[in-house]
């Protein structure tokens, strides 16, 4: 059931925010699969296929992503892959928690590069 | 064109138990694709299979997690989420209470998943080969019926469609009947545009609908497509659809093409429809004539399906009035038998296999009792725990629970490692199984056999809680909290306490002795399988079956012959022209270079096959007909059999060419049957009788063979013993196979291609390839040496478990008398003394387990008597070995802990 709500932006949790900005990086073709390959590829993280399942589930009970599922495809032995993208709410979500990130990070360039 | 997707595989339908069909493809789907690029790079299948079992499970997991997070949301304070949320609390405690018993937990699941491991591969097994033996809801009511004439009329026949029909008319028993041809079709088709060698099986229009399993696609065959010329059609299987058509729907009405010509796709039979037997591909109607039909030369083996309520006596009452009916409309005495389909082609090893079940049984028994065990010591350590549990308010109702979880997730943790080894279980059963047992490679661990892993384990497991679970409804909150001296923590007296425990040791003891005497006899009997004398010399002596070609005179099919003189004559006409061609072949191999000797019988020793023939009646004082109590085995022979084989004649001759079918008709017999017959009596000169009734009476019509000749007993199957056997001469009847029997002169070159080069120009079909007859006899053995093997491996897990159920309870009752020992040491006692204390307890139960297993074995080993071969099922030896088995593992079982008792300080003990 979605859950977006008005202007307010959903908050969104740490993993969520890192599926939600690799959806927005694969585009058009973001599956499970690719979904994972991007973070791995941007950010070295080791994720689990489980940890994308829910949360790519949590985030569109949210309403912040949509999914279909595309055509069959015989490497897949005849199974169809589910592709996401990301709705208005997902992408007003994404910029909020960078804006806050951004926000909460203004000034401290120099005690993050001393530490 | 968009591919049709695939079946749904194990994991596929584990996933679509928690989410969509298409979220849980979708998901496979993408494993799929990185299984595909982990092979590509080189991972090892088995790795990656490991790999992508662990996913799925994980996925699962989340799928379960994201669900219960969805309806906490939506029903948060209802019922089940209190509930859900109590048992994930019980959970939380049971896991920490195992995990601060690591030693407990871990030997409890080793017992358990042993035990269901084992149970689980031969329940997958029991399912394979019996269970599914007969697809469809009607297994339980499908019948096989057939009649034979009673001999030399006839060449052994079964029931036709002839007869089928007739059944179908004349009686009530049958709710419909129908028809296949045992014999499979080796058919040439092309698959993919390639050649493909595959079987099928040739079936009366009527007899698909009988196992009421619908086609997966088309239909079954109508009955005007049993007439010739109309009969170009065919059903496939669900897997020969996959590989010739890649699963297409649209191939119906498609052609495949069948031996060069093209036949319709009329259906496909779904998954897992494999009658008759697994490798069957395809089913053709079978479009016997009705002049065949009639002339019963086409095999059949008729199928009925008896209506609901019908048992099996009421059938084969009806059906017997029906076929002496039938038998005398045509002026012949027909016999006839009627078996359930489904033990018919299960045959013996569904009866092995069911006593198999029963032993695992015993060795989940002794692990439920092991677990038990062990919960209970590990019960009574806890006592004080429980009691101040108790005293600060919680309810009995609430720990009762607590330990019940507590074994349950020993039980489920069981039921894992079960599942585990029962795959590996099944593997070595693919790999060493013996190919003998119909259906055994299609045993697989599916979903319905890990379901009985679980199930079992569970089960095991909460009977196993229930024991311990009492104990603290029973619990003494004054003494348990108290220290008393000699006062067990729990309360109660020592005794007492410790019976429970006692009871289980002694009931695991007697499971024990019953399953070693159980194993000691059938390796007994495998020893002596192994060093049986046959009866003739099997080397260089090689051995094919072929079926005969079709004699070039046509003859007169003699059963629509009613005159008996002309149908005589006609028989007699069939018989020597079938033999001029055996002759013919016979004389070939004799020529080839490097050949010593040829010779041609029925069924060829240790071979696939066998004919059996009852009713046989011998006069032991003159004019009085006694018959045979047993069913003597019976091969119809060339004249220089006996030599070929070096079979020793004790008295008489063996046939001649003399021996035709004008001649008197003659047998000769094995030193078996002599014995049987005319025991204290020559044999030679004697009459038989054939046409006995199934009352003991002899028939109206005497139809007798003289014996001229007794020869030594062979051993058809090593396991026969010392059947009666009975030899006709081939030129007197015959049959439309023959074992051929060739032996090589010695250090001859290879002459295997040379004799089936000269069997094919002969016209005769090879229904194999010459083998050497000591393969074969190595070969008849796997089958009782794997029962033995198994039923070993069962003896020794059992063993080594009730080894660890003694030392748990003598361990246990070690360190309950702890300080009883030390102020015995302190007040004199000597060491050894108290040891022996500990080995007597052990020795107490191990005697009275073993005498009462030995009690019980001699109650239930006759179950193990068709196993057994020159051993009785009350063998001295086996009965003997098994308790020294048994005492030296109590025996061992009781020594650490006797030393530890041996080694108690008192002055410590006394101190602290």
């Amino acid at each position: 059931m979605p859950k977006s709500r008005g202007s307010i932006a959903t908050p969104v949790r740490d993993l969520e925010l890192h599926v939600l900005l690799a959806v927005l990086a694969v585009g058009a073709e973001a599956y499970p699969l690719a979904i994972r390959d991007a973070i791995v590829e941007r950010t070295s993280r080791r994720v689990s296929r489980a940890a994308v399942f829910i949360t790519l589930e949590r985030l569109e009970d949210k309403g912040l992503v949509r999914s279909w599922y595309g055509d069959p495809t015989p490497v897949r032995g005849g199974r169809a892959k589910r592709f996401f993208r990301a709705t208005p709410a997902g992408i007003a979500a994404t910029r909020a928690a960078l804006d806050l990130l951004a926000s909460m990070s203004a000034g401290l360039d120099a005690q993050l590069k001393r530490s | 064109m968009t591919p049709r997707p695939a079946k749904p595989t194990l994991g596929e339908r584990i996933l679509r138990r928690v989410m969509p069909v298409k979220k849980a493809a979708a998901l496979v789907g993408d494993l799929d694709e990185e299984v595909t690029t982990r092979t590509s790079q080189g991972v090892s299948r088995w790795r990656t299979n490991s790999w992508r079992a662990l996913q799925i499970a994980s996925l699962w997991w989340a799928a379960w997690r994201i669900n219960r997070e969805r309806a906490t949301t939506e029903c948060a304070g209802s019922a089940p989420v209190r509930w859900l949320d109590g048992t994930q609390r019980d959970v939380r405690h049971g896991l920490r209470s195992l995990r601060r018993r690591p030693t407990l937990a871990l030997t409890a699941v080793l017992t358990l998943g042993l035990a269901v491991g084992a149970a689980t591969a031969v329940y997958g097994v029991l399912d394979a080969v019996v269970l599914r033996a007969v697809p469809g809801p009607n297994a339980a009511r499908l019948v096989s019926v057939s009649y034979t004439l009673p001999p030399p009329n006839l060449i052994g026949s079964s029931l036709n469609h002839d007869g089928v029909d007739d059944a179908a008319e004349r009686t009530s028993v049958f709710e419909r009947v129908g028809a296949w041809k045992p014999k499979p079709i080796k058919a040439t088709a092309t698959v993919n545009g390639e050649p493909a060698d595959l079987l099928g099986a040739e079936v009366s229009t009527s007899f698909l609908p009988l196992f009421a399993v619908a086609p997966e696609l088309g239909r079954w065959f109508l009955a005007e497509e049993a007439e010739p010329g109309r009969s170009h059609v065919v059903i496939l299987s669900d897997s020969l659809w996959r590989s010739a058509f890649s699963g297409d729907p649209s191939a119906i009405g498609r052609s495949l093409i069948v031996d060069g010509d093209p036949y319709e796709v009329v259906g496909v039979m779904p998954d897992g429809f494999d009658f008759p037997r697994a490798a069957v591909r395809f089913w053709v109607p079978d479009t016997a004539t009705a002049d065949e039909r009639v002339s019963m030369q086409h095999d059949h083996i008729a199928i009925g399906l008896l209506r609901p309520g019908v048992t099996m006596a009421s059938a084969r009452a009806s059906l017997a009035t029906m076929l002496t009916r039938m038998g005398q409309d045509r002026g012949l005495q027909l016999r006839f038998s009627i078996d359930l389909l489904r033990d018919q082609l299960v045959g013996r090893a569904g009866r092995v296999l069911v006593l198999l079940f029963a032993a695992v049984g015993f060795v989940l028994a002794v692990a439920c009792g092991n677990v038990s065990i062990l919960l209970l010591i590990s019960h009574s350590a806890r006592a004080r725990e429980t009691a101040i549990r108790l005293s600060l308010g919680a309810g009995r109702g609430e720990l009762v629970r607590l330990a019940l979880v507590e074994s349950m997730l020993l039980g489920l943790a069981g039921a894992m490692l079960g599942s585990a080894l029962a795959v590996l279980a099944v593997q070595a059963v693919h790999a060493f199984g013996p190919a003998t047992i119909p259906r055994l490679l299609l045993t697989r661990v599916n979903i319905g056999v890990l379901a009985f892993a679980i199930a079992v384990s569970i089960a095991a497991s909460v009977l196993a809680g229930l024991l311990p679970a009492v104990r603290s409804l029973r619990l003494n909150l004054e003494t348990s909290l108290g220290d008393g001296l000699f006062v067990a923590p729990g309360g109660g007296s020592l005794a007492s306490r410790h019976r429970g425990q006692a009871l289980l040791v002694l009931g695991q003891l007697v499971l024990v002795t019953v399953l070693v005497v159980g194993s000691c006899l059938l390796l007994r009997s495998l020893v002596k399988l192994l060093t049986v004398d046959v009866g003739f010399n099997p080397d260089r002596l090689m051995a094919v079956e072929a079926a005969l070609p079709e004699p070039p005179t046509s003859t007169t099919p003699h059963a629509v012959i009613t005159d008996p003189a002309a149908r005589h004559a006609a028989i007699g006409q069939a018989v020597a022209a079938r033999q001029v061609l055996v002759d013919q072949l016979l004389a070939d191999v004799r020529a080839i270079p490097g050949v010593e000797s040829a010779a041609a019988m029925t069924f060829v020793p240790t071979g696939s096959g066998g004919a059996f023939r009852a009713g046989l009646g011998v006069e032991r004082t003159a004019g009085e007909w006694t018959p045979l109590p047993e069913h003597a085995r019976d091969q119809q022979v060339t004249d220089d059999f006996f030599k070929t084989l070096g079979v020793h004649l004790i008295a008489g001759r063996t046939f001649t060419t003399a021996d035709t079918w004008g001649a008197p008709h003659v047998v000769v017999v094995s030193e078996g049957f002599a014995r049987l017959g005319w025991p204290g009596q020559s044999a030679v000169g004697q009459y038989i009788n054939e046409n006995m009734g199934r009352d003991g009476r002899p028939g109206s019509t005497p139809e007798l063979v003289q014996v001229v000749g007794v020869v030594a007993n062979l051993r058809y199957e090593l396991a026969a013993g010392d059947e009666p056997q009975i030899y006709y001469p081939r030129r007197q009847l015959d049959h439309p196979e023959i074992g051929l029997l060739v032996r090589s002169a010695p250090g001859s070159a290879s002459v295997e291609q040379l004799v089936m080069n000269r069997l094919q120009s002969d016209g005769f079909r090879a229904l194999g390839y010459l083998a050497p007859m000591v393969d074969a006899i190595r070969g008849s053995i796997v089958e009782p040496k794997f029962y033995a093997l198994v039923l070993t491996l069962f003896a020794i897990v059992s063993v080594v478990l009730a080894g660890v159920g003694v030392y748990g309870v003598t361990g246990h009752l070690v360190s309950q008398r702890t300080r009883e020992m030390g102020v015995r040491l302190a007040l004199g006692a000597r060491r050894e003394q108290i040891g022996a204390l500990i080995l007597r307890a052990a020795g107490t139960l191990a005697l009275i387990g073993v005498v009462a297993g030995l009690m019980g074995a001699a109650s239930l080993t006759g179950f193990l008597r068709s196993l057994l071969f020159e051993v009785t099922p009350l063998d001295a030896a086996s009965f003997a070995i098994a308790p020294v088995v048994v005492a030296l593992t109590a025996f061992v079982a009781g020594l650490g802990p006797a030393r530890r008792a041996g080694k108690i300080d008192p002055a410590t003990l006394l101190r602290g």
